[in-house]
């Protein structure tokens, strides 16, 4: 039925999966060097690019002449709708979004492909037959995986389609899931390239230099893509905080840290010629992880609030995945003889090790937090019972383990390559370790005389001996934070000064001079400490969770609150009205220190659509030192009493900084050669306009004013309730049971049945029972599920013993392979005397090469 | 010949000038029809020009597939890729220059730089003569041609030396090497009449002809030996097929 424009969607998809099918086989053909097929190939991609974007268009054709014959437009529009949401609705839901995931990645192979023309041609072949591969299967998913947008309703087109969810009707809806797409989609590229190398056997670096860049790509999109999720969260869902370790934040945060090892253990193999297999199979593991993290979330096995709803796709990127695995390992112990390393680790303190240790702690916490996502599924299995992680588990045992790691990210820079020498260590890490030093005895002084002590007094959330000292730990980390923060801004002013005067020893240029030429000339490297700098800031701004008040006050007209600096009066509600809602907002006046800073206006939003699930908008005051955010529960139309939850998040804007800063440390990083001698004085206005723009653009995303919804139940309450230590870390172990979330924490949780949860558990604690025993309680009323797991008892401790367990046997393969290091590296010290020789005419070529690398 | 040689210019042209022109037209009509129309129509318009590109692409593609379209000397050029040698050198050479940079900045001590250098430099250098010794017969065979083209077109070989650049100079930079001597090796493994067509394009017609060491007859390409002179003519070929199999 060609003339109807649903069944033409359905046709497109056909196409696709013929056209990648044809472009998959013409590409393996010309991998035996046949330029005439590999041409074929080429023009093949374009046209399958082509056909994805013809039908991303049908359906956006659709989306806005409201054809609510399709069943995908019916559910995620309706008329009332204008043009930019109609758009973003294309990805509101599991079909359309699938279309988007297969058009980003198909994009992606087109860019590759024209990216690609006239170089490294031995690969491209394969290189497009992976990509048209990734295509095919996500073509197949479409057409039979139920997931197909173009399917029509059998009951024919109702009037009016059931609209967007107001929760995704907002800013950060439009622009974050593309961008984590691009993210996902975009390290198809780097695979493809890494099983071209496998299949050509060309592995030497030529692959990994031209993958560095895209990987970056790859991993700056997943960064930006769960920065914003981070800001939608914050903002949106009225918590008062950015992270809650849901699935699906999980599912984008893992291909993160495996794409983070690869970006420096490449390095490794650039310049000495190892871990050549390490990186293919990171690269592999990025790619596989993608893919995992859609399985997570699409096929329905992991509940979260990013709730797809269940459809059949799991088996099929089961299999993909197993594909995935099947290919990647037989390729990788096909060329296992040619993936052997060249050079061996001559010492530990050198930065390959360094970057071994670093690739080590990433992948520990990879399997933490993929262990801990899959725990619901593997306890049902294994022990027959419901459970649910909940953040406390992942706010318990990581930021350890991430503290490691950013000692390590200070530590490496001031390594060089292959060894260091007792004087130059001494040299490199005396200001480091002085400055770290300093700042922790000003912080130990006077943290508790500006609000911030060094040491804070940590919920107990599990017993036993691992509970106790995982406790003890975090109360510790307020001050080893900020001292591995001072250390590290100390390394990399420390490298840029040392750059600086190296430049200018060598020449007679001033410091803005010899600071910029020093940059341009090693983009990777200073991009890099940039983002070094960003990830040490983002962690001041985790930091500040350790100090954070909240409370939750119920005001009549004219009473005044007092928080920390802070007094909020409340003024009174206002109400306004627009052709989609009523808002009411719930106005306060807000003095800081005694100096007014402004009125707040948290409001709650009536949708005329859906008047029985009223949402909530936060307000906020944002300082330089803390967030003051306030949310709304309820406005009694006839008192006008209000009720509110207000947070006061310390240090909340270094996150958003810290993003920021790494943002532009990347696109330092990646950004093409310049010459500045050729284009004088333009390159330069480029070169800061474009970094202007950067920061400009980080700015604006992190102060845009955006709509918040989100809370959708009354909530009274007589009098100010300030939360005690004990409520806290009972609440941290209760879950939400409503059904509507994905057992949010008490703690966090906004909804009316988490409030009322809140209120028995304050009952029974004055009534004077113990935490354990309320918890016990708890899940006897409400199942397994609504309690965290008791990650420290029984066969829960799995939990974390696994990931130990993996860890320590990547510790002792380390160790193992650091003694082989040095044995070799003993055995072929003499080796490096003799290689010295006498200067000839190669000498004379190899200057002027090297003269040209400038 | 030369009818089918502009016309084949002006499709080419025709192309180039479609590539940009055509997706500019698409959106500007979306853009204009969008303003006329409403932005429904509008996508309508993109969607059209999306299915316009989708069905060249595989008409061309189709047609190259059975070779119908000449390949370009750049697609020819196909299997010129860098060797493993020069990826190597590449390496070395930054390896080279960040060890110079780490003992600018003072975390390589002299001793450590001196040794170290030592040995890299010894590597790059190893790697530049293997690839001198790759590229070696094919300047030679390079050089002929250009000196036998010239002497066609009628100047000397004294004026050759002074006006052209001597092939290794062309030939030290990166990978400059095997991509000159690749038309030859992709004529000769695409061995397609329309190919060679193609091909000729850019250079003259006895380009891959073998020309004879001794007196520079040009011979059939499958000539064993010279028909003027009867000199040995495989030995070009042999060394060639050598590094063919080295790279």
């Amino acid at each position: 039925m060609w003339n109807t424009l649903p069944s033409f969607g359905t046709y497109v998809l056909c196409a696709i999966l013929v056209a990648s099918g044809y472009t998959f086989a013409v590409a393996v053909a010309a991998g035996g060097g046949r330029p005439r097929l590999l041409k074929a190939a080429r023009t093949g991609a374009y046209g399958t690019v082509a056909l994805v974007g013809l039908a991303v268009l049908v359906l956006t054709y659709a989306f806005i002449s409201h054809d609510f014959r399709l069943d995908y437009v019916a559910r995620y529009s309706d008329r009332t709708m204008t043009t930019p949401w109609l758009i973003a609705a294309l990805w509101g839901g599991q079909d359309g979004s699938l279309l988007w995931w297969l058009f980003l990645t198909a994009f992606f192979s087109g860019s590759a492909v024209w990216w690609l023309r006239g170089r490294y041609r031995e690969l491209q072949p394969y290189v497009i037959a992976t990509l048209m591969s990734v295509v095919l299967f996500l073509a197949i998913v479409m057409l039979f995986g139920d997931v197909n947008p173009f399917r029509t309703l059998l009951s024919g087109a109702p009037p009016d389609g059931a609209g967007l969810n107001f929760q995704l009707r907002d800013f950060y809806m439009i622009i974050h899931p593309p961008s984590l797409y691009i993210g996902f989609t975009s390290s198809a590229v780097a695979f493809s390239f890494a099983i071209a190398a496998l299949a050509t056997g060309r592995l030497d670096n030529e692959w990994i230099i031209a993958t560095r860049k895209w990987m970056l790509f790859s991993w700056l999109f997943l960064a930006i893509g769960n920065a914003l999720g981070m800001l939608w969260a914050y903002k949106e869902l009225g918590w008062g905080g950015y992270w809650a370790w849901d699935p699906v934040e999980n599912a984008a945060f893992l291909p993160w840290l495996t794409a983070s090892a690869y970006v420096h253990s490449t390095m490794i193999q650039e310049r000495r010629g190892m871990f050549k297999m390490w990186n293919i199979i990171l690269i592999c593991l990025t790619f596989f992880l993608t893919y995992f993290g859609t399985w997570l979330t699409r096929s329905g096995l992991i509940a979260s609030v990013h709730s797809f709803a269940q459809s059949g796709i799991g088996s099929f990127f089961a299999v993909y995945m197993l594909v995935i695995i099947v290919v990647c390992f037989a390729m990788i112990s096909w060329r296992a003889k040619m993936l052997r390393p060249k050079g061996n680790i001559d010492s530990i303190l050198s930065r390959e090790f360094a970057f071994v240790v670093n690739n080590w702690i990433l992948l520990v916490m990879m399997f933490f937090i993929a262990v801990a996502t899959l725990w619901p599924r593997i306890s049902e299995w294994l022990l027959s019972q419901k459970a649910t992680i909940g953040p406390p588990f992942y706010n318990m045992f990581l930021p350890p383990i991430a503290l490691v790691l950013i000692f390590f990210m200070g530590t490496a820079p001031l390594l060089g390559w292959r060894k260091t020498s007792k004087e130059l260590l001494y040299k490199s890490f005396r200001w480091p370790i002085a400055a770290a030093l300093a700042i922790g005895a000003a912080h130990l002084m006077l943290g508790e005389r500006i609000g911030f002590p060094a040491f804070v007094e940590a919920d107990a959330l599990y017993d036993g001996f691992v509970g106790e000292s995982l406790r003890r730990l975090k109360g510790k980390l307020p001050l080893v934070t900020t001292m591995l923060v001072a250390y590290n801004l100390a390394v990399v002013v420390q490298e840029f000064q040392r750059g600086v005067a190296a430049r200018r020893k060598k020449s007679d240029e001033g410091i803005v001079t010899a600071l910029l030429n020093l940059v341009s000339k090693s983009r990777r490297r200073y991009g890099g400490y940039i983002v070094h700098v960003g990830i040490a800031i983002l962690f001041l701004g985790f930091a500040g969770k350790n100090w954070e008040t909240k409370t939750e006050v119920s005001l009549e007209v004219g009473q005044s609150v007092s928080l920390n600096e802070y007094t909020l009066t409340y003024k009174g509600p206002r109400m306004d009205v627009d052709h989609e809602k009523r808002m009411i907002f719930a106005e306060l006046d807000v003095t800081r220190h005694g100096r007014s800073v402004g009125v707040l206006g948290p409001a709650r939003y009536i949708y005329k659509a859906s008047p029985q699930q009223p949402s909530t908008e936060i307000d906020r005051h944002i300082s330089m030192r803390n967030d003051l955010y306030v949310s709304i529960g309820a406005v009694n139309p006839q008192s006008k009493v209000a009720s509110f939850r207000i947070f006061i998040n310390p240090l909340v804007s270094f996150v958003w900084f810290g993003i920021g800063l790494l943002i532009i440390g990347a696109m330092v990083c990646m950004w093409p050669e310049v010459s500045f001698q050729e284009a004088g004085a333009f390159a330069y206005v480029r070169t800061i306009g474009s970094v202007a723009t950067m920061v400009m653009l980080s700015v604006v995303l992190a102060l845009m004013p955006s709509t918040a919804h989100g809370q959708q139940h009354e909530m009274k309450r007589e009098g100010v309730v300030e939360q005690t230590n004990e409520e806290r870390a009972l609440f941290k172990q209760l879950l939400c049971y409503c059904g509507t979330c994905a057992h949010e924490p008490l703690e966090t949780c906004t909804c009316g049945t988490a409030h009322r949860a809140r209120d028995e558990a304050r009952a029974e604690l004055a009534a004077g029972k113990s935490v354990a025993q309320i918890v016990s309680d708890y899940a006897a009323r409400h199942g397994s599920d609504a309690v965290i797991v008791r990650a420290t008892s029984g066969a829960n401790q799995a939990l974390w013993a696994v990931p130990l367990a993996i860890a320590l046997v990547g510790l002792g393969i380390i160790y193992r392979l650091g003694r082989s290091w040095r044995s070799t590296a003993a055995a072929t010290k003499d080796d490096d005397d003799i290689a010295t020789s006498e200067r000839d005419e190669y000498d004379e070529q190899l200057d002027a090469e090297l003269e040209d690398l400038e | 010949m030369n009818i089918s040689a502009d016309k084949r210019k002006t499709d080419e042209l025709l192309v180039h000038y479609a590539r940009i022109g055509f997706p500019l037209l698409t959106l500007l009509a979306c853009i204009a029809a969008g303003m006329v129309y409403g932005p429904a129509v509008g996508a309508l318009v993109l969607a059209a020009g999306a299915m316009i590109v989708a069905i060249t692409s595989f008409w061309s593609s189709i047609r190259a597939l059975f070779g119908e379209t000449p390949l370009s000397s750049e697609d020819a050029f196909a299997l010129g890729a860098p060797s493993a040698e020069q990826e190597q050198k590449r390496a070395v050479l930054r390896a080279i220059k960040d060890i110079e940079f780490e003992h600018g900045v003072g975390k390589i001590s002299d001793e450590d730089y001196a040794k170290l250098m030592a040995t890299y430099r010894a590597e790059a250098k190893r790697l530049l003569r293997v690839i001198d010794r790759h590229a070696r017969p094919e300047r030679k065979k390079v050089d002929k041609l250009v000196r036998r083209h010239l002497k066609k077109r009628g100047v000397s070989p004294v004026d050759l030396d002074a006006e052209v650049p001597p092939a290794p100079d062309d030939a030290a930079p990166d990978d400059a090497a095997p991509d000159d001597a690749a038309p030859d090796d992709a004529a000769e493994q695409a061995a397609e009449p329309k190919q060679r067509t193609a091909a000729d394009d850019d250079q003259p017609a006895d380009d891959d002809q073998p020309a004879c060491p001794e007196c520079d007859a040009v011979n059939d390409t499958d000539a064993l030996f010279c028909k003027k002179c009867g000199a040995h003519l495989v030995r070009d070929d042999e060394d060639e097929d050598e590094d063919e199999d080295e790279a």
